[in-house]
Formats: C-alpha cells, sequence, structure tokens
C-alpha cells in the first residue's frame, strides 16, 4: 500500500477531507496541504497532525498519546522501508509486544493500531499460512482489526484460515 | 527515568540532551541489544520511564520529554522526522564502517546539509529564533566521525553548531556519554535487530510521481579540501632517504618501543582448515602482522597446531592410525596451506611438544600449590568393551529431553532438538566405536576453582576490555554475569599431558586447559629467551599482547587462560587487545568441518587463483563489526574483475606502461601545480582513513581506502590526458612527464600498502617499479604521501597483474563445491520424505495435536509444551511440502 492510500484511508476513517490535498516533493516525500500557505512533509508528521487533532477532541492519556506517536515511526522506518529479510524482524516484534496486549495502546483502538495495520498489509500478504501461525499474536491482532469495516475499507483481506490442516483458525486459537 | 542505550550511539546523546533541557532526571546506561531490560520492539536507545514503560523510538520520547515545554507543532515534527528518516540513515550509509555504501549517500547527503544550511540562513535555529528538541536532534547527527570537517559553504550550519556546542546541559551531557569522537555511526549496526537504518531507502521511490522537479547537484562535502590539508600534502611530498630496518635474527622485546607479540588462535589438528578459519585467525593475524612490521613495531608472530585431545582420537580411528601420526599428517596439512596462503609466522610449532608439557605441567603446580585446584568425583560412562571412559562425542542414546526422543543423539547435543545433553542422562547409550552399552562409572577430577581468581579477573578485565572487539566484550560479560563456577581441566583420556600428581598418573589435561598454554611452548621453541615476551621483568620493555581468533574462542582467551596466568601469579603477559571475528558463511549455508561443506585450503589451491586474490577477497569480506558475511563464489569474481584489475591493476599497468613507452622508462622531474596538490591531499586523506582502519583491525575499510586511491589516480590520468599533451608543446611534454611520475608514484604508495593484504603482488609491483618499500616503514603519526620515485629512477618490465576470472570459471567452483554439498543434502532429505507419505503425516499430526490438547488440559508448563509444539509445526511444514511435491 503507498503511503498515499494509507493516509487516505486514515483521514476517512477521521471523516477528514484529504481530497487533492496530497502530493510529493521533489525528493519523493508525501506532502500534504493544510490551507492556503501551510503544508506538511513527511509520513509521520502528517499523522502526527491528524493525531493531534484528534486529540483536541479524544483527551488521550499523556503518555499513550506520544506512545502511539511512536508507532508512526516504527511503521515509516521498519515496516514500510523493509528489505526482505526485516520484513521477519518487524513480525517477531510487533508479535511479542502483542503478546499481552489486545490493541497497541491502552485498551481501545488508536491511530496505532490503523497506521500499522495499513503499513503492514503488503507483508501479511506475503506470509505464509505456517509463518502468520507462528506470530500469533499479531495475526489474532490483525484480524481483528481487519474485521473493523471502517478500518479496512478497500484494504485487500488477509486469509487467516488454516482450515485444511485441522480446522483450526489461527488467529482465534489461543 | 532511564536512558538504555548501546556504546557509542549518536542518538542516545539526543535523548541525553532533551532530557536536560527538560529538566527530567536520567541515568545512563551502556546495554547491548540482548539486554532482558529492554522490552519489545528492541531498538537502542530506549528511553524507560519510571512506571516502566518504554519508548522505543527516539522522535516520540523527544516530544514526550518535551511535553508542556515545547509546542509539539508541524515544524518541529517535520525536522524530527527528516533527521531519523533521511539525514541519520545517509550519515549511517556514508559514515559507517563495514557496510557497502549507497552510491546516492555522497548525493542525499550534500543536498540534505544543504538544505540545513539554507533554513540556517534565515533563522538562528532550525525551528525559529530559539532552540528547540529538532535542533539537538539534528546537531547530535552531526557529531560523529567529524562529518562536518573539511566541508565548506555551511558557514550558517557551523555558526550554529558551535553555538549548540557551548550549551551547558550539551557539554553536561557530552561528559556523561564520554567524548564525542567516540560516538559512531557503526553503533547502529547493533542497535536494532534490522541492522540500523541501512534499509531506508535514501531516495525513496514511489509509485505515483505527480510533481517532480530534477534537484540541483550541489558540490560534494568530500571533494572539498581545507587549505591546511593542501600545505600539509605539499610540505610533505619530498623524498625521504630509505632507511632500511635491520632485522634481527631472533625477535626479542625493545627497550622502550612497542612490542607486539601476535597469536592467532591455534587450529585443531584434526580437519582440514576452510577459508572461513583462515580469514578468522592466521589470514587476520597475518594481515595485521606484516602491517605492524611495517610501521616499526617490534612485532613477533606465533602459532601452531592444537594437537591433544578426544578429537584427535576419533580420527585416528577413523583413519587407522596413531594418534602421532593423524598430527604429523595433518601438522603437514595445515603448514602447506598457511605457507600456500603466504601466511609468515615467524614460528609455526605445534602443542605436543616436550616444551608444552613442562609448562602446562609447571603451571599446573604452580595453580596447585596456590591452593587453586579441588578435587571432585564426576560420574563417566565407561565402555568396558573398549576399556576407556567415553568422552561426549564417543556416545549416541535416544535424546532424554521429553518430546524429543531422538534416537542418534550425541552425548553433548542433540542434533534433533539442539538442546545440550548431559552424556549421563542419555537414554539406552551406545559406544559410538563398538556399539556397546557403556556403563555409569565414578571417576575423580581436577577442577581450578574459578571462583576464587574471579574478582582479580574482573578487575584485570576492566582494565583492557576497552581494546577488545564488541563481540569478544558482550561474549565475556555473558560468562562474568552469571559468575564462574570451578571447572574441570583433567580427563580419562590417552592422548594428552599426563598430570603430575600422585593418584592422577592416568589422567591428562583437558585441552582447553593445555590448549592456549600452547602459546607459550610454541614462543620457547622459537627462542631460548621466551620468557621476555610472557614473564617480562623489565619495564621498558612492555608487551602488548594481540590474539586473534573468530568469536566461538573467546572465552577461552577472555576468561580461562587469563585466570590460569592470574592464579599461578608469575607476571605472565596476558592479553591485551582479544580481536574476534563474526562467522564466514559458504554461499548461504555454513562450513562444516564435519560435513565437509564448503572450500577449504587445499580447495582454494586447486583452483588456480592466485593465493593473494583469495587474500584480498577473504580481507574485503572479513566477517568483522558484529555481522557474519557470506563466501560467494560471484563476489570473488565480480571484485577480482572490477576492483582489482580494471581500478587497481589497470592504473597501476597504464601509469608504468606509459613511463615506459614514452620516457625510457625513467621518472622526470615533477612539479605539482594545484591540481596535483589536490589529488595529493585527498590521497592522503584515504592514506589516513587505511592506516585508521588498520590499527583498529578493520581490514574491509582499509581495502576500501586502497582501492580509493587507485581510483583518485585512474581519474587524475583520464584529466590530465597526459597522451595528448606529450603531442603539444615542449611545456605541455614535460608536464605529461610530471603526470606520469606522480602516477608511478602513486602506484608505488598502492604497492606499500598493498603488501600487508597482497604480499606477492606488492613484490611484482615493486619488482616492476624497480624498488623494495616493504622495507620503508609506514608512519602512523604521519600519513602523507611523500616522493618515493625519485626524478632519474628508472622502473623495470611493466606487465599485467592481474588476469580476469571467467563467468565461466566460476560456474564449474560453484557446481563443484556445492555438488556434494548438494548431494549430501539431497540424499538425507529424500531420507525422511520417503519415510512419511501424506497420509502417515496427516496421522501424525493428528496424533501429536491431541497430545498437545491433552497437556493444556492437564495446564503443563510452557516449557514441557513447547517441544510438542514445534513438532507439530515440523509435521505440518513437511506435510506442507508433500503436498506441494504431489501437486
Amino acid at each position: 500500500m503507498t503511503v498515499e492510500t494509507e493516509i487516505t484511508r486514515v483521514a476517512n476513517y477521521l471523516k477528514f477531507p484529504i481530497k487533492g490535498k496530497l502530493s510529493y516533493t521533489e525528493d519523493n516525500i508525501i506532502q500534504m496541504n493544510i490551507n492556503a500557505n501551510e503544508k506538511i512533509i513527511g509520513f509521520s508528521s502528517i499523522l502526527n497532525y491528524f493525531h493531534n487533532e484528534v486529540q483536541k477532541k479524544d483527551n488521550q492519556h499523556v503518555q499513550d498519546f506520544y506512545q502511539t506517536k511512536q508507532f508512526f515511526d516504527f511503521a515509516n522506518l521498519f515496516i514500510r522501508s523493509t528489505s526482505k529479510r526485516d520484513k521477519y524482524a518487524a513480525c517477531l516484534e510487533l508479535n511479542s509486544y502483542l503478546e499481552s496486549r489486545s490493541y497497541l495502546i491502552g485498551q481501545r483502538i488508536s491511530l496505532a493500531d490503523l497506521v500499522v495495520f495499513y503499513s503492514l498489509n503488503d507483508i501479511m500478504l506475503q506470509l505464509s499460512p505456517l509463518e502468520k501461525e507462528s506470530y500469533l499474536n499479531l495475526s489474532r491482532w490483525y484480524s481483528y482489526i481487519q474485521s473493523i469495516e471502517t478500518i479496512r475499507q478497500n484494504t485487500k483481506e488477509v486469509n487467516f484460515s488454516t482450515i485444511h490442516l485441522l480446522g483450526w483458525n489461527t488467529a482465534a486459537h489461543v | 527515568m532511564i536512558i538504555y542505550t548501546n556504546a557509542s550511539n549518536p542518538l542516545a546523546l539526543k535523548l541525553l540532551i532533551v532530557a536536560k533541557l527538560a529538566k527530567k532526571n536520567v541515568e545512563l546506561k551502556i546495554v547491548n541489544l540482548n539486554d532482558t531490560a529492554i522490552g519489545e520492539p528492541r531498538h537502542l536507545p530506549c528511553l524507560e520511564l519510571d512506571d516502566g514503560t518504554q519508548f522505543f523510538m527516539t522522535d516520540a520520547a523527544v516530544k514526550f520529554l518535551m511535553h508542556g515545554i515545547e509546542e509539539d507543532d508541524n515544524t518541529r515534527s517535520q525536522w524530527l522526522e527528516w533527521s531519523t528518516t533521511r539525514l541519520a540513515p545517509a550519515l549511517a550509509q556514508k559514515m559507517s564502517v563495514g557496510h557497502r555504501v549507497d552510491q546516492n549517500a555522497n548525493v542525499a547527503l550534500n543536498s540534505l546539509v544543504k538544505l540545513l544550511d539554507d533554513t540556517l540562513k534565515t533563522s538562528s535555529f532550525i525551528t525559529g529564533s530559539k532552540i528547540s528538541s529538532a535542533d539537538i536532534a539534528i546537531w547530535c547527527l552531526l557529531t560523529p566521525n567529524a562529518t562536518l570537517e573539511g566541508s565548506h559553504n555551511i558557514e550558517n550550519v557551523l555558526r550554529w553548531y558551535k553555538v549548540i556546542e557551548n550549551l551547558p546541559e550539551v557539554k553536561e551531557s557530552i561528559e556523561i556519554v564520554g567524548p564525542i569522537k567516540n560516538l559512531n555511526f557503526s553503533s547502529l549496526l547493533q542497535c536494532n535487530r534490522f541492522g540500523g537504518l541501512h534499509h531506508v531507502e535514501l531516495i525513496p521511490h514511489i509509485a505515483e510521481l505527480e510533481t517532480k522537479v530534477l534537484a540541483e547537484t550541489p558540490s560534494l562535502i568530500s571533494e572539498t579540501i581545507l587549505p591546511a590539508e593542501l600545505e600539509l600534502a605539499k610540505a610533505s611530498f619530498v623524498y625521504e632517504s630509505v632507511k632500511l630496518k635491520e632485522e634481527a635474527r631472533t625477535i626479542l622485546p625493545k627497550a622502550n618501543e612497542r612490542n607486539i607479540l601476535i597469536t592467532s588462535a591455534l587450529p585443531y589438528v584434526n580437519n582440514v582448515p576452510h577459508l572461513g578459519n583462515i580469514i578468522g585467525c592466521v589470514l587476520s593475524a597475518d594481515i595485521f602482522a606484516r602491517y605492524s612490521r611495517m610501521s616499526g613495531y617490534n612485532t613477533l608472530f606465533v602459532c601452531g597446531t592444537d594437537e591433544y585431545g578426544t578429537a584427535t582420537e576419533t580420527k585416528a580411528l577413523s583413519e587407522n592410525l596413531t594418534c602421532k601420526q593423524i598430527c604429523d599428517k595433518y601438522f603437514e596439512i595445515h603448514n602447506s596451506i598457511y605457507r600456500w596462503f603466504g601466511i609468515g609466522f615467524d614460528y609455526f610449532g605445534r602443542t605436543t611438544t616436550k616444551e608444552q608439557t613442562e609448562i602446562v605441567q609447571g603451571l599446573f603446580l604452580d595453580l596447585y600449590n596456590q591452593g587453586l585446584i579441588e578435587t571432585q568425583a564426576v560420574e563417566q560412562l565407561l565402555c568396558q568393551k573398549c576399556d576407556r571412559f567415553l568422552a561426549d562425542r564417543f556416545v549416541e542414546g535416544t535424546c532424554p529431553h521429553i518430546g524429543c526422543g531422538y534416537e542418534d543423539a550425541r552425548g553433548d547435543q542433540c542434533d534433533k532438538c539442539g538442546k545440550l545433553i548431559n552424556a549421563i542422562e542419555l537414554i539406552r547409550p551406545r559406544c559410538k566405536v563398538c556399539n556397546t552399552s557403556p556403563v555409569v562409572r565414578q571417576s575423580d577430577q581436577l577442577f581450578l576453582n574459578l571462583p576464587k581468581i574471579e574478582p582479580k579477573l574482573r578487575e584485570w578485565i576492566e582494565t583492557v576490555e576497552n581494546e577488545w572487539t564488541n563481540n569478544a566484550k558482550t561474549i565475556t560479560k555473558s560468562w562474568l554475569k552469571e559468575g564462574l563456577k570451578t571447572r574441570c581441566i583433567t580427563r580419562d583420556l590417552k592422548w594428552g599431558i599426563p598430570v603430575p600428581l600422585k593418584g592422577y598418573e592416568s589422567k591428562v589435561f583437558y585441552v582447553w586447559f593445555d590448549a592456549p598454554i600452547g602459546y607459550i611452548s610454541i614462543t620457547s621453541k622459537y627462542t631460548k629467551d621466551w620468557k621476555e615476551w610472557w614473564q617480562p621483568k623489565d619495564d621498558s620493555k612492555k608487551i602488548e599482547l594481540l590474539q586473534f581468533m573468530a568469536k566461538d574462542n573467546v572465552p577461552f582467551h577472555s576468561v580461562m587462560f587469563p585466570s590460569t596466568l592470574i592464579g599461578v601469579n608469575k607476571g605472565h603477559t596476558l592479553v591485551s587487545r582479544i580481536i574476534s571475528t563474526e562467522y564466514l558463511n559458504y554461499e548461504s549455508g555454513k562450513f562444516s568441518k564435519s560435513r565437509g561443506i564448503g572450500v577449504f585450503g587445499n580447495d582454494a589451491q586447486n583452483t588456480g587463483i592466485e593465493s593473494d586474490i583469495w587474500r584480498f577477497y577473504l580481507a574485503s569480506i572479513r566477517p568483522e563489526g558484529g555481522q557474519d558475511s557470506c563466501f560467494s563464489w560471484d563476489d570473488l569474481a565480480a571484485r577480482n574483475n572490477s576492483e582489482l584489475l580494471n581500478n587497481l591493476g589497470n592504473f597501476v599497468n597504464r601509469a608504468l606502461m606509459f613511463c615506459e613507452k614514452n620516457f625510457k622508462s625513467t621518472i622526470s622531474d615533477i612539479t605539482l601545480n594545484s591540481d596535483d596538490v589536490n589529488l595529493l591531499a585527498l590521497i592522503n586523506r584515504e592514506y589516513k582513513g587505511y592506516i585508521l582502519s588498520m590499527e583498529k583491525v578493520r581490514y574491509r575499510d582499509a581495502i576500501r581506502h586502497l582501492l580509493g586511491i587507485s581510483r583518485h589516480g585512474n581519474l587524475y590520468l583520464q584529466t590530465e590526458q597526459p597522451w595528448v599533451s606529450l603531442k603539444g608543446t615542449d611545456e605541455q611534454k614535460s608536464r605529461a612527464g610530471s603526470v606520469i611520475s606522480l602516477a608511478c608514484n602513486i602506484a608505488c604508495l598502492i604497492s606499500k600498502l598493498l603488501f600487508p593484504i597482497m604480499p606477492s603482488t606488492s613484490r611484482k609491483i615493486q619488482s616492476q617499479l624497480n624498488i623494495d618499500v616493504t622495507q620503508i616503514t609506514f608512519s602512523p603519526s604521519k600519513p602523507q604521501m611523500s616522493l618515493l620515485l625519485k626524478n632519474g629512477h628508472i622502473i623495470g618490465k611493466p606487465a599485467p597483474i592481474f588476469t580476469k576470472i571467467e563467468q565461466s570459471d566460476i560456474d564449474k567452483f560453484k557446481k563443484k563445491y556445492a555438488g556434494e554439498q548438494n548431494g549430501n543434502k539431497g540424499t538425507k532429505s529424500a531420507e525422511t520424505k520417503a519415510s512419511k507419505t501424506v497420509e502417515e503425516l496427516e496421522k501424525a499430526i493428528e496424533e501429536q495435536g491431541n497430545k498437545i490438547r491433552g497437556l493444556k488440559k492437564n495446564k503443563v508448563e510452557k516449557s514441557v509444551l513447547q517441544p510438542e509444539i514445534n513438532i507439530l509445526l515440523a509435521l505440518k511444514k513437511d506435510l506442507e511440502e508433500k503436498k506441494k511435491q504431489a501437486q
């Protein structure tokens, strides 16, 4: 999924009008016009802006508020720009992180979940059923986020069924 | 709050300064990535709050620290993002060592710094008139490796840099982190599982390009030279008369000189060494020894074969020879292989000598008299038929670990589940030699009381470990972390050094105890005055002991051997620098002695590729700097053809041929113009880089710098075009002479710097130049090119230095050395696959699944459950493959 699509889907979810606002700098970095005079350059910074806007109404706990932001950077540096070898490292880290958590931050959906979900889509689509099974916590979380229509939008669905083996659904298996 | 970081990480400095600006109380802890204090995702530096929450991404941590102090606005956010996603990766690419450099790094970096300068032109700080955390974030990235040194046209950045440098918070933080010259981007390689930031594309590609304007090409920072550098280059380029070093017949320590004793891990005698062994120890040590001698240090380089122990007995049995015959046979093999590789030991000895016996027994008795030896009863397996105690490798049986049950587990480890095994725990053990079932017998063994020595050992390690490679430090720390335990130093074997103690005459010393002492006994074979190296009495003759090895050998050199010597307490020389490599893999698999996979020393000889090419290639892929590396035939050919043949060889040959054809092989007077001085300054940079890398034993970088010199040379010939000016006026002709003579001088410098890595090639170039410069010392303190070939010097006969390695040969070699490898694998996997059909596998999976569900019902521990789950997963994998095959 391109950064452009990802940011558009996040904006759709938040019901922010975004049409025609995204473009790229001459260095191929994504940018967004906020108004006639101001634009924001960079994937994390655009999400940072969304997140600050949401915070005005939502009032997340301070610590969680900044913890959410670090997943924007993580998605940017370690999920999006990965080589073949690194994709496993990203899955491994998220899988361990999610061992004791239902959501990336706190007890409900935050922008961190959305951003990691979209950024991870390309990698998840490539995993074999066995790999998905070995990243059990990640799969469970991913499958849950995927099931929320307003988040998924047109994102390609990842299949977690391993029915042909033992009748387990990987993501549901504890 | 705590900041966890690995050493030398510039990002940790950023967190520390920001925390100080925010008046937060923080503590800095240096850890490595595997430290259990760090949670997932594992990234360093990591900021831990008092409630245990961890920030693993630094920008978010900075924003958190500055909460309520700075506004979390878009400008700051963009600059923070810019610093970590654009500036840091570009710097990491350019500055860190041991990694291939992205072609775009220079271009990207220059435009980034330019952007920074433009921004600072109109405002005092990056985000406006006040300093912000964005300034700190960017500043910290520009500190290491003197990034800005030698740059010009960035006055605004330099002004801004100075202002921040003088902030009290910055100064305090630097005091905690240590001098900024120690910060480097190589540390990022060990700061996460992704190998740092090298994976980040410097100039990203996007799918849809909407607006794309070509950026203007800025001038390159690295190509700009300071006036001081030019002056120095010019002043240094004078002829110095050749001072020949007199070589003593026997090398002994000299007063007030650097006395360097170099050892390479003793290769075990039972097999032919492979390329990984060669670059890991002997070749790495040899390159350094040659460099050290040329630097004018008083250098002794010893090595030998390690010959005692079980493995020799096994080999002797399998080849039907006596242990002595095996040792003699393999000693010769090792010796000839190293000779072929041009390893210049001052002495290559062996451990089966009477000197070794005397010294080992002497040291043992010293330890015994100090009360450091204890007796403990050990349970061992005795094969009554063979009439001997069975070493771990001599027993096989069923794996005792629950859920494994592998029938051919070895006495030390199970090949199937990978767990360590205590030989007496094997179910149904059998002697590997005669297949009878051994019995358990108690036998008294001698133990070295390491806990008693430990305090002194720790004290000593703290004083020296800074000079060790990172992996050596880490491995040693993990050993010390658990505390040392008494360790068995004897065995019930025949092939070894007898224990000189009543009641223990039938036992011998365990190899780990006697092998390192081999360094001492081998030196004693070399000279009767060996004590001057190993037990120096004279304070003016200080010894630096440098030990080269692969990482598996570290504990013996950092803990065991020093413990013995510290315990003996007779002023023995202890290791100053442990230089340990990671592992070298073969193509994509592992070299394996026992399975015979990969290229071995004798195979290299049979390829017809010269030993110097092997030396060069192995040094340029040396597994250093914390990462394993990989031998690849394609890469070997590519480096030979592009780097040696087209770059270095081409330059030397062009310069010499031109001199021969047009100047009657005579060097002319060199008149330096500003271009020439510029060239010299650039060469001196590479020269300095080469010396620094060699001193740090970073051969990959040293080679990069060396090739940099010939690249500059090629470029010089290309721009000057002496073949054109030769046809012009007299003035132009003499310019052509000057250019060619300078080029020949550069070729001469190259031959000198090449000597440690490729000695015979270096000699070849020197004979073509008609000079011997290997006797001329480097001056590590003064890495500037001087005039080596004077006006009127007559060169020898030029000839091509390297030959092309053809792809057809490479394909042949690949097939030849992988053929056996694949063959082995093929038959093995075919066996296991053939043994089970799809139906059988499905049945097995169902059974295993039921077993797991049963275990879960009973709420067994995870440690018991996990192996079962692993088996299930393995079965499923097999099934999947099987189904794929069937399709």
